[in-house]
């Protein structure tokens, strides 16, 4: 179990493929058997959220968000939640989706994309060049892991009076062979206010020198790696050694 | 900026626009299956979007962290022994110092999940008996300067 299973993290995961314009009609043809095993009678179990002339997002009411564009395709998890009528009572709020730990919505996530990519529209026509994976999560600073307060410690050390409000990006390489690059684009901020959350979010890619075909067992060789790879950048971002400035001057 | 048009870096911020979204809409919908219900105790708290997300995010870190298997938990305690070992053998390097701070990190977080909703109700009826003292102190002054006023 890692920090994004303890802290509740919930992950988005996409591909970035080559472009292929189709209509939002298409797409939703397309992914006609999926959604329509989404109706319980005559409810909908999830909703378009956007239909563009060429771009499709839809959630389910579990929490799971499918976008469709001509150059990528993502699924995410969504915590949602709803306000429920209590008799003789304030309403009372209950989450739709269920709390799962981070390592076990990752592969679902990335289950359901893979079954996305290969629903789409003419996929053997198209290469697939990047997978990502992302990890969100909303703490308190002092419940954040070690490293990410020698994270937040490191960028804050070169002034000597520093407010609580913050925000920053950076994008880093993060790993290469001559087959792929990863790159990482962490992304911590916090807002004002005694009650403000430290946003996380961290999203971790592997674009490829050469497009990759589309098709279940490469797709599934691809997701496996990948995610190996970003659950051991993530925990290694929580130790912080990378943001120890004592192991920096050993190293010089 | 739609999800649908945002770069893969943007679902990021796309998906917390979305958790806001789903809590500040709220509307009424049927219970799902293996819905989640917060406890009443719980609503109280949710002032602020800030403070609902807070509040799901530390019930359902807290229900992932309390079925970690105890063999993983074993692993842990045992690691932190080890390293304390290290350091007090002052063999402790930097790297090594900054991993038993991850462990304890990760043994505290299972402890919050084993205890953490206990001690918050602790700490919630202590908090009402300390705002009853302060009363009674107030209550008191009141009467003695009452009283010296006769």
């Amino acid at each position: 179990m890692n920090w994004c299973d303890k802290l509740a993290s919930t992950p988005a995961v996409g591909f970035g493929l080559d472009p292929y314009v189709t209509s939002s009609g298409t797409l939703i043809d397309a992914f006609a058997p999926k959604l329509s095993s989404l109706v319980d009678g005559e409810k909908l179990r999830f909703t378009i959220d956007q239909s563009q002339p060429c771009s499709l997002t839809f959630t389910t009411e579990d929490g799971f968000q499918t976008a469709i564009d001509p150059a990528k395709i993502s699924v995410s998890f969504v915590h949602r939640l709803t306000a429920k009528q209590v008799s003789g009572g304030p309403p009372r709020l209950e989450m739709l989706s269920f709390p799962r730990p981070y390592s076990e919505l990752l592969p679902t996530v990335l289950k359901m994309l893979i079954e996305a990519t290969t629903s789409l529209p003419s996929p053997k026509t198209r290469g697939l060049h990047r997978i990502g994976i992302v990890a969100v999560t909303g703490v308190s600073e002092e419940e954040a892991p070690p490293g990410i307060i020698r994270f937040l410690d490191y960028m804050r050390d070169p002034w000597d009076k520093v407010f609580g409000t913050y925000s920053f990006s950076i994008a880093a390489e993060v790993g290469s062979t001559s087959a792929w690059r990863d790159r990482c684009v962490h992304i911590l901020a916090k807002g004002d206010g005694k009650d403000a959350l430290l946003n996380l979010s961290f999203d971790w890619q592997r674009t490829f020198a050469k497009p990759r075909p589309i098709n279940p067992k490469t797709l599934e060789e691809i997701a496996s790696e990948a995610e190996i790879a970003a659950l051991a950048y993530f925990e290694e971002l929580a130790e912080g050694n990378r943001f120890d400035a004592n192991l920096d001057r050993q190293a010089q | 900026m739609p999800i649908s048009t945002a770069r893969l870096s943007d679902i990021d911020s796309a998906i917390l626009r979305d958790v806001e979204n789903a809590t500040s809409e709220l509307k009424a919908k049927p219970r799902g299956q293996g819905a989640t219900s917060l406890d009443s105790n719980s609503f109280l708290e949710l002032g602020a979007r800030a403070s609902v997300y807070a509040t799901t995010a530390r019930i359902a870190g807290r229900i992932n962290a309390a079925n970690i298997p105890e063999e993983e938990y074993q692993e842990l305690l045992a690691e932190r022994q080890e390293l304390l070992t290290k350091k007090f053998d002052e063999t402790l390097t930097r790297k090594e110092s900054n991993r038993l701070d991850y462990v304890r990190w990760s043994l505290d977080r299972i402890e919050d999940a084993r205890h953490g909703q206990t001690l918050d109700l602790l700490e919630d009826a202590i908090r009402q008996y300390e705002n009853l003292g302060r009363d009674i102190d107030r209550l008191l002054n009141q009467l003695r300067e009452h009283t010296g006023r006769r």
